[in-house]
């Protein structure tokens, strides 16, 4: 930048005399801070608007500048007066001690908001664990209902089988088809057998037991069975036997019952 | 006392600040409010308004947006020209326009109270109209068109002879 020019142009009067626009201001501001040689040659010029300033000055009487100062004096002590009279008001205190409590009110508020935000989450945690868990048992419902419903396709006649007092919750469906001589055993909520024990079928023809066989639920495929097939079954029954098996159920070890109602 | 120690006591003491610029830049100030408001003591009222502007504000002086005058100028030329622009003050004075009342003023200019006699040789050797448009300008902070209306001089007159002025002004005051 050529600083004679620009001293030269007469920006820098203009500039003193408020004659530029905003952005002009600006520009000159920015070289006033870069060049310390602008920044001079301004306030040379200031200086010379000062001493015209000063040559058409009027003189101020002394009772005048007392006036003035007296009057700033007066209005210093005034502000200070009303300030100490708002700190020491005895509404103050109140309204400290309201903002004190009302502090302590919110910090209780924070801290109970806090609680029950956890709480919030243990129980929406538990709500999501129980929504699974309802939803697994509600796919295991699904499946058995389908593979109950394929079984019933094939079968014309279902013998129901009611638990007894030792698996009072206990259901098994035979699935009695006599056109395809097919036996199915299908068994809901039985309790899983102890070691070196075996649930046995057992079919009633003419009030004699016929073992048509063994199971032992270790597995999920044996919810529903293929059995042997009986001919003229009046009723079956489910027992709980030692592995190799006997000949006649033990009854006291019945675990479910039922009667074929065609045949009654 | 100098202004940057003024300016340091604006910061720290207002109004032991507002003393010293009283005794420094008190007459000057009240010329320019004179000047606009046309009467003495209507001027001396304005003034005491323009200083405890001064004393309310001493904080927000900052020395890079200008000088210590102009920065007083500004407070003395604003509260002055706010009363002129009042209905009141307007009534008073029969709504004189205000390019008409600040060409009536001028006749003032043409008074100096000066002690210094060297600083009085310099500035009567400016001729009247350069003067006039410092004068106007710079004093009673009038726009570049304002001036070009009330002397009658083209606008690139107005900027070209306040520039030579203030040169004239700077080689005079250096003799």
């Amino acid at each position: 930048m050529d600083i004679k020019k620009y001293i030269a142009s007469g920006i820098l009067e203009d500039y003193a005399l408020n004659l530029l626009s905003e952005e002009d201001r600006y520009a000159v501001e920015q070289n006033l801070a870069k060049y310390p040689e602008i920044k001079a040659e301004l306030e040379a010029i200031q200086e010379a608007l000062g001493t015209f300033v000063q040559a058409h000055g009027v003189p101020v009487s002394d009772k005048l500048s007392s006036d003035i100062l007296h009057h700033i004096d007066q209005l210093e002590k005034a502000e200070t007066q009303v300030e100490n009279e708002i700190n020491n008001h005895p509404i103050r205190t109140w309204v400290a001690v309201l903002l004190i409590l009302a502090l302590i009110f919110l910090v209780y508020l924070i801290f109970r908001n806090q609680r029950l935000d956890r709480n919030l989450v243990f129980a929406e945690t538990q709500l999501v664990e129980q929504q699974n868990q309802f939803g697994t048992l509600r796919d295991s419902i699904d499946i058995l209902l389908l593979q109950l419903e394929a079984v019933r396709e094939k079968c014309e006649d279902v013998v129901l089988l009611k638990g007894t007092a030792k698996a009072p919750k206990s259901i098994a469906f035979i699935n009695y088809d006599v056109i395809n001589q097919k036996t199915f055993l299908e068994l809901i909520d039985f309790p899983i057998p102890p070691a070196g024990k075996q649930y046995q079928l057992w079919a009633y023809v003419d009030n004699d037991p016929i073992k048509i066989g063994g199971f032992d639920l270790n597995s999920p495929s044996d919810t529903i069975i293929e059995m042997l097939h009986v001919e003229k079954v009046n009723g079956f029954i489910i027992t709980l036997e030692e592995d190799a098996g006997i000949e006649q159920p033990t009854q006291s070890e019945m675990y479910a019952f039922g009667r074929n109602k065609k045949l009654e | 006392m100098e202004d940057s120690a003024i300016i340091e006591l604006l910061k720290k003491e207002p109004k032991k600040a507002v003393a010293e610029i009283l005794a420094k830049y008190g007459s000057a100030l009240l010329g320019v409010i004179q000047r606009i408001v046309g009467s003495r003591e209507v001027a001396e009222d304005v003034l005491q308004d323009t200083f405890v502007k001064i004393w309310k504000n001493a904080a927000s002086y900052h020395s890079e947006k200008g000088s210590l005058l102009n920065w007083l100028m500004s407070i003395a030329r604003n509260t002055a020209l706010d009363l002129v622009r009042t209905k009141k003050y307007q009534k008073g004075k029969q709504a004189q326009p205000l390019d008409k009342a600040l060409f009536n003023t001028m006749q003032l200019s043409e008074e100096m109270y000066i002690t210094d006699v060297g600083l009085l040789k310099a500035v009567d050797q400016l001729d009247r109209k350069t003067r006039e448009i410092i004068y106007l300008l710079y004093l009673q902070g009038c726009t570049q068109i304002e001036v070009s209306k009330t002397l009658d001089l083209p606008l690139g007159t107005v900027k070209t002879r306040a520039r030579q002025g203030i040169r004239q002004l700077r080689v005079l005051l250096k003799k």
